[in-house]
């Protein structure tokens, strides 16, 4: 049974045609003319309990609007979202009641008054039991540092800060799913790496399955089992980590000093190299690992030149979906 | 039941975190009581210059004017702060946060902004009234009392609509708090003075637009007994009440129809 079911999901934005000057915005303002924009177009996935699910995608491919459907938030243009068995936009205080929502940019928290006071709030709006608060409350003060400012009214919070003072909130009743919308963003390395360990925690201690969307791929390499990456509302890719490197990452590059030469390496590239960049000293050589490997680009500058040195490396993440967002880009080009 | 409790303790929190500036807790009640002791003094002057304004006398303004002030003073303590920022909140995606939690929306809402000034204006309402009280002609039999306690409850309804639905705008306007300012403050003004002073046009709108005339205008009609010289049906002395309830209907239908305005663009 999978927790969360979405199927061909498609959200519609209406925006009134804006028209320019100062007529344009009187028009603007009695005129019927709409521009739809589709946010989200004929998605489907579905969720196991336990996972955690990277989802991601460049800016504006409907990541937000896809969360906050499923959240309750947004009601579908068509298709239908379904959490836990319960359908988010018509039950949404049901559905309330088995998620934590953390979205980057804004706070649940009460503004003016101190963290102490939001989690006490959170705690009667939840009615939750006092053993479960004081357990979960052990957990998050410990791992998440929130004694450090519980006293501190959230306005004078650093962004680090209330973000894990977020994050507390939004895990107090020990909801099924959490849902993070950019949970990083803005972060400092060394909370970054904080919160992807709380992270990790709540998903292998508590078993809560866990949504999430980002720009940044440490939090994609270091956290996600499973990826689905959404582009221009459609869905692109949904499957393990492994495959999608598979699938755009059989790249590798490779690093070569060697003693000055004035070898010309534009023969490696019928090999099947695709860049390489080289100033007499350092290689900077990308290959397609199915088409040539390391050893025999290096017998070939042996051949010609002293090597002194070598390092390879492997593809990251980052740069399989910046390849991947590239290849959107130009299959979306050709379209047109 | 619940929500209750909740705003309970979310008033209790507030005012303590408030209290904790005690200085700045004090100044804010004061500026509010020197903001309304100038209204009550330009009254007083005005008086000083005309012996009645259209047969009313000076008490019975001021009688007027604690009804509009305490009704207002009580509404604008839950009200007027959430609905004066839903706007903002809306474009800062706030609103979001208070969707993703386990009660209603616009309980929530109240629940999220407070604005202890407003104690302020019921302090000064009741030390008024228990001022004027002696030199008006109301004599409080039970049915009085009781009858008084129902129209400020009507009135407080009427006060707290009209800061709800102006608000609720801000659903389809980026600027509605201007709208919201400009109606709870410059329009209610107006009854600042009994509305027969007014021309037709402005007693029609005050009656049936925007209807602050039956907060204070047409409940004094009763209490002190007074000739009617409105343009309406005398009826409507007693229908305060019922215009609060009616208006408060209005006024939740008008959330509804903001919210589900929110929950298909976003927006
Ligand atoms: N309330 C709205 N009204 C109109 N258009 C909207 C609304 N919300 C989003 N959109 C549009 O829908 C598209 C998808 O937006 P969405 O916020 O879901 O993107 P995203 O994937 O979260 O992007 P980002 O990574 O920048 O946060 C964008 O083109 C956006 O402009
Ligand atoms: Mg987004």
């Amino acid at each position: 049974m999978s927790i969360i079911k979405v199927e061909n999901l498609t959200k519609q934005f209406k925006r009134t045609k804006r028209k320019k000057g100062f007529f344009g915005a009187i028009k603007t303002l009695f005129s019927n003319e709409y521009e739809i924009k589709t946010a989200v177009h004929d998605v489907s996935f579905s969720v196991e309990k336990g996972e955690i699910v990277g989802y991601i995608g460049p800016n504006g491919a409907g990541k937000s609007t896809t969360i906050k459907t499923l959240v309750g938030i947004l009601v579908p243009t068509s298709g239908n979202a379904e959490v836990k068995g319960i359908i988010p936009y018509q039950s949404r205080i049901e559905n309330a009641r088995n998620i934590g929502v953390v979205f980057g940019q804004r706070t649940q928290l009460w503004w003016d008054i101190p963290v102490v006071d939001s989690i006490n709030l959170m705690r009667h709006m939840y009615k939750i039991q006092d053993a479960l608060f004081e357990e979960n409350m052990k957990i998050f003060s410990q791992v998440l540092g929130i004694d450090e400012f519980i006293n501190t009214p959230v306005r004078q919070l650093s962004l680090g800060q209330r973000m894990r003072a977020d994050l507390c909130v939004s895990l107090l009743h020990s909801p099924d799913i959490l849902y993070l919308d950019e949970p990083t963003i803005g972060l400092d390395v060394v909370v970054k790496e904080n919160i992807r360990n709380f992270i990790k925690k709540i998903n292998k201690e508590m078993g809560t399955t866990i949504v999430l969307t980002t720009h940044d791929m440490d939090d994609i390499e270091m956290l996600c089992h499973r990826l689905i990456v959404i582009d221009k509302g459609h869905l692109m890719y949904d499957g393990d980590m492994g495959s999608l490197k598979a699938k755009y990452g059989s790249n590798e590059r490779l690093t070569i000093i060697t003693e000055k030469s004035d070898v010309d390496l534009k023969g490696l590239l019928a090999l099947g190299v695709s860049e390489f960049k080289y100033n007499g000293i350092k290689a900077d050589i990308q290959y397609e690992t199915d088409k040539i490997n390391a050893m025999g680009i290096l017998e070939w500058m042996m051949q010609r030149c002293r090597v002194k040195d070598f390092s390879i490396h492997q593809v990251n993440i980052e740069e399989v979906i910046r390849k991947m967002y590239r290849e959107l880009d130009e299959r979306s080009k050709m379209m047109k | 039941m619940s929500n209750i409790k909740l705003y309970l303790l979310f008033f209790k929190t507030y005012l303590k975190v408030k209290s904790e500036y005690r200085f700045s807790f004090f100044m804010d009640l004061f500026s509010q009581f020197s903001t309304f002791a100038i209204t009550y003094l330009s009254i007083w002057i005005l008086f000083g210059r005309f012996k009645d304004i259209n047969g009313w006398n000076f008490y019975e303004v001021v009688f007027l004017y604690n009804i509009n002030l305490f009704s207002y003073g009580l509404a604008g303590l839950f009200f007027f702060n959430p609905l004066r920022f839903l706007e903002e909140m809306i474009h800062s995606g706030e609103f979001d946060c208070l969707m993703h939690k386990p009660m209603s929306v616009f309980m929530h809402l109240i629940c999220r902004r407070f604005n202890q000034s407003y104690l302020g204006y019921l302090i000064l309402g009741i030390i008024v009234f228990r001022f004027c009280m002696d030199k008006l002609n109301i004599i409080w039999t039970v049915a009085n009392v009781i009858w008084f306690i129902i129209v400020m409850a009507g009135a407080f309804l009427i006060q707290a609509s009209i800061i709800i639905i102006s608000g609720t705008t801000g659903f389809w306007l980026t600027r509605s708090a201007s709208v919201t300012e400009t109606i709870v403050h410059r329009f209610r003004s107006f009854i600042t003075y009994p509305v027969s002073i007014y021309n037709t046009f402005v007693q029609i709108l005050l009656t049936f637009v925007i209807p602050y005339a039956f907060v204070n205008y047409y409940p004094g009609i009763y209490f002190l007994d007074r000739e009617d010289s409105s343009l309406f049906s005398p009826y409507f002395q007693y229908l305060t009440p019922v215009v609060g309830i009616v208006l408060m209907i209005l006024a939740m239908g008008f959330w509804r129809i903001g919210m589900n305005r929110y929950q298909s663009t976003g927006s």
